[in-house]
């Protein structure tokens, strides 16, 4: 194991660069990709994978969420979405803004959503929060 | 093609429950069929251009159900302790 191969490792052990970045860097430097959950090179994912935890909020201490939803179920669900009139979608839209979600499901359209599918396979996002909690989206 | 869901497992607390869905099957799909005649025949009666809009969306009624097989959802926090999965 070479030096620089080590000491990405060691970063990654202590939690000083994501999954993601560890695995550019192994990759900028020509060494095999560490495995590592979700879509690494996947190229059909399965699942859309949402993962929350460590709450440090006394209300939800050390809670943990833990979603896995089908891509089918996601593609079926646009489709249905697009049959939708116009209307529908309307109140969609605005109960989704009350709830802080301002999207237009009428806009969102099967193509869409293979792009964004085919970038996610290769993508895992994590974001730390402001509670402490910290929110994991990869495929599978 | 996608099959629809058999079972559903829940896991609350310490209990784990395993919930035969599968034995619903022929209810559902009565209900389904009736709901969409019921629909079809209305579309026919006061906007038949609504007719094949109908059909694909029952269809994919359908199939967003199938899809939901391989879901899961899990909650492990002091307000809210359970784990769904559907297979």
């Amino acid at each position: 194991m070479n030096e620089e191969r080590h000491r990405i490792l060691d970063m990654l052990a202590a939690g000083k660069v994501s999954v993601a970045d560890a695995d550019k860097l192994l990759a900028a430097l020509g060494e095999p990709r560490a495995a590592a959950p979700a879509a690494q090179g996947t190229r059909d994912p399965k699942f859309l994978r949402v993962e929350v935890e460590g709450y440090l909020d006394p209300t939800m201490p050390g809670g943990k969420v833990n979603v896995r939803v089908p891509f089918n179920l996601l593609r079926a669900g646009v489709k249905l979405a697009a049959l939708l009139p116009a209307g529908v979608g309307d109140q969609i839209n605005k109960a989704l803004k009350q709830n802080g979600m301002d999207i237009d499901v009428t806009k969102v359209k099967t193509e869409d959503l293979e792009g964004i599918v085919e970038q996610l396979g290769e993508m895992t996002v994590e974001v730390d929060g402001p509670k402490g909690e910290r929110v994991r989206v990869f495929c599978e | 093609m996608t099959f629809p869901p058999s079972f559903v497992r829940l896991e609350h607390g310490r209990h784990c429950f395993w919930i035969p869905i599968f034995l619903l099957w022929p209810l559902l799909l009565l209900a389904w069929l009736l709901a969409g005649l019921c629909a079809a025949v209305a579309l026919l009666v006061f906007s038949p251009r609504g007719l094949p809009l109908i059909l694909d969306f029952w269809g994919g009624l359908a199939r967003v159900f199938c899809e939901l097989r391989g879901t899961r959802v899990a909650v492990r926090a002091p307000g809210a302790d359970f784990d769904l999965t559907v297979y």
